[in-house]
């Protein structure tokens, strides 16, 4: 765990690995002078976002919030009003949207406290329903099923939008790993194994759910808040279903329980969709069945057995100029 | 004052009376076997006692307090911790974590102060045994390590009362030994210990005291000499010819 790591810190291939992952992120942009792909790439993090957020309930307290679209959506929205009728700019909108995502995440994550599994699912993805229903009610402030337009972009440079969006992303990725590798995550983790016997043990599992639900739904709004400034749009389609099966695709795709899982699932799944975008409908189908494919093959998601493969090379290979290294030695004091 | 006082509890589920008027005191340091046939209420009682079920009415005072209404986590704050007959490992964590966590979870309150957790973790595992298995995960442990490995968990949260359900339960001889013995070292440490077993032969080696419920009502409460030869105790073990039997 992280509190052990610390003391015992080496750098390891995984690191190698991590490193060389981030060069390449940075210098994408660089490397495919297309803002077009920038835009997906945007779209990537804003995912991975996403899903690292709803992996944190899923993945470590065992909450499966089917309708995490709803805090993406509550955050896309305050973002609209914020922005469009306070006139507030983007930078501030989003920790704000966050914060009002975080008191939905209160509201609902309360009386969702009692529910487990399917259970949660379904009265998460309602939750999620009513809202969808009522931002197309009261359209004369939600402008019903056309949405909000003519949010403030980030910026209006896409090489700045993914920039931001990366670094945010980091930044994200960065917390949520320091809290699931703290104190904190091993209390998450027993709570995700064994509730019972976590209470057993003196763990008020109500307040480390609750908790992890306010996290992530802040979270979750917070990137609803950019994904809307950055389409300039927020429309009542965030609460619905396709939103919630792409975050739990994402995730499950990537891997749960392992926070840099869904940043994985996300650029495989947002890349995928695009590159098939040319062959029409049957794409939905390819997709589909690629999909069931990583399920069926790899349970665990793609991330980690991809990190396994890679360092273990990249340490075979690393062993190999230490021995050249060595015998080049050798034969020098020969 | 009393260290453990339990008066008048009964607690009834829909047509079903699982606990009737069960009254009895426990003195700081006692080691009791809590004993009955299946059904009998012994496993309701623990629940009971720490908070995972409400009584239906009835009175439990910890020393000299009420814990009646609490949580499971804040009575086991108050310092009475269980064990369950079935292991409950958290089973991503390996057993040097599962310690730890348990003893983070206690480390807000006065007691749990001063210390690191993982050294608390490493003391608790040293002294039972499992230093080796430190960094194995539960699924790898044997039956016999699981029931210690619950023991651990519930010592890392520094309890005044343990309760032990079935500790003997699917152990072979020579683990019901080892666990026999980590058992009374935490009695002669000062612990106070309650202890529900089938496995009497085993029990009444190392309790003073036993309570024997049958159908939620206390029928007999006293030295182990006592009780095994206490006509209402044979009779709800082995029937209304039990006593003919047994005297036989």
């Amino acid at each position: 765990m992280f509190y052990v790591n610390l003391k015992r810190f080496s750098f390891t291939s995984k690191h190698l690995l991590a490193l060389i992952v981030l060069l390449f992120l940075f210098l994408i942009p660089g490397l495919i002078r297309d803002p077009y792909i920038w835009g997906i790439l945007v779209m990537a993090n804003i995912y991975a976002a996403f899903g690292i957020s709803f992996d944190l309930l899923l993945g470590y307290t065992g909450l499966a919030v089917l309708g995490f679209g709803l805090f993406v959506g509550v955050g896309a929205y305050a973002a609209a009003f914020l922005n469009l009728y306070l006139g507030m700019p983007p930078w501030l909108t989003m920790p704000v949207s966050g914060l009002i995502g975080a008191l939905f995440g209160l509201i609902i994550g309360v009386p969702c406290l009692r529910l487990k599994g399917l259970y949660l699912a379904l009265a998460s993805f309602a939750a999620a329903a009513i809202c969808e229903k009522l931002v197309i009610v009261f359209n004369d402030i939600t402008n019903g099923r056309e949405g909000l337009s003519g949010l403030d972009p980030i910026s209006f440079s896409n090489i700045t939008n993914y920039y931001a969006s990366l670094i945010l992303l980091l930044v994200s990725t960065g917390i949520l790993l320091c809290i699931v590798r703290s104190k904190i995550g091993l209390i998450l983790k027993s709570i995700c194994d064994e509730e019972i016997a976590a209470k057993a043990v003196g763990i008020n599992t109500n307040w480390y759910k609750l908790l992890t639900f306010l996290i992530s739904s802040f979270m979750g709004a917070f990137w609803g808040s950019f994904m809307a400034h950055f389409m300039m749009h927020a429309g009542p389609g965030v609460f619905g279903m396709h939103m919630a099966i792409t975050i739990f695709m994402v995730t499950i795709v990537g891997g749960v329980s392992t926070i840099v899982g869904p940043v994985g699932g996300a650029y495989l799944l947002i890349i995928m969709n695009e590159l098939l975008r040319g062959i029409g409908e049957v794409r939905l189908l390819i997709y589909a069945v690629i999909t069931i494919i990583i399920y069926l093959l790899l349970p665990q998601g793609i991330v980690q057995p991809t990190i396994v493969f890679v360092s273990t090379g990249l340490r075979k290979v690393s062993n190999i100029f230490r021995i050249r290294n060595r015998s080049v030695g050798n034969s020098a004091i020969s | 004052m009393q260290f453990l006082e339990v008066n008048k509890l009964c607690k009834y589920f829909v047509g079903l009376r699982a606990i009737e008027d069960a009254s009895f005191r426990l003195e700081k340091g006692e080691i009791v076997g809590l004993v009955g046939p299946n059904g009998a209420g012994k496993t309701t009682l623990f629940n009971l006692l720490t908070g995972f079920l409400n009584p239906t009415k009835g009175e439990i005072d910890f020393r000299g307090e009420t814990i009646l209404g609490l949580k499971p986590h804040e009575i086991v704050k108050k310092g009475i911790s269980k064990t369950f007959q079935i292991p409950k490992p958290f089973h991503s964590l390996s057993c040097f974590e599962n310690i730890v966590v348990s003893v983070i979870a206690n480390l807000k309150t006065a007691k749990g102060k001063g210390r690191g957790a993982e050294e608390k973790a490493r003391d608790i595992m040293e002294v039972l045994g499992l230093r080796e298995k430190s960094e194995m995960l539960p699924g790898a442990l044997t039956q016999g390590d699981l029931k210690i490995l619950e023991v651990a968990k519930s010592l890392a949260t520094e309890p005044e009362l343990l309760l032990l359900d079935e500790p003997f339960a699917g152990l072979s001889v020579s683990e019901i030994g080892q666990l026999t013995s980590i058992i009374q070292d935490l009695h002669q440490n000062g612990l106070t210990i309650i202890i529900i077993e089938h496995k009497l032969r085993e029990l009444m080696k190392i309790v003073k005291r036993v309570i024997v419920l049958n159908f939620g009502v206390k029928i007999a409460d006293g030295i182990p000499e006592e009780i095994t030869s206490n006509r209402k105790v044979i009779e709800a073990y082995l029937g209304s010819g039990g006593s003919s039997f047994a005297s036989a």
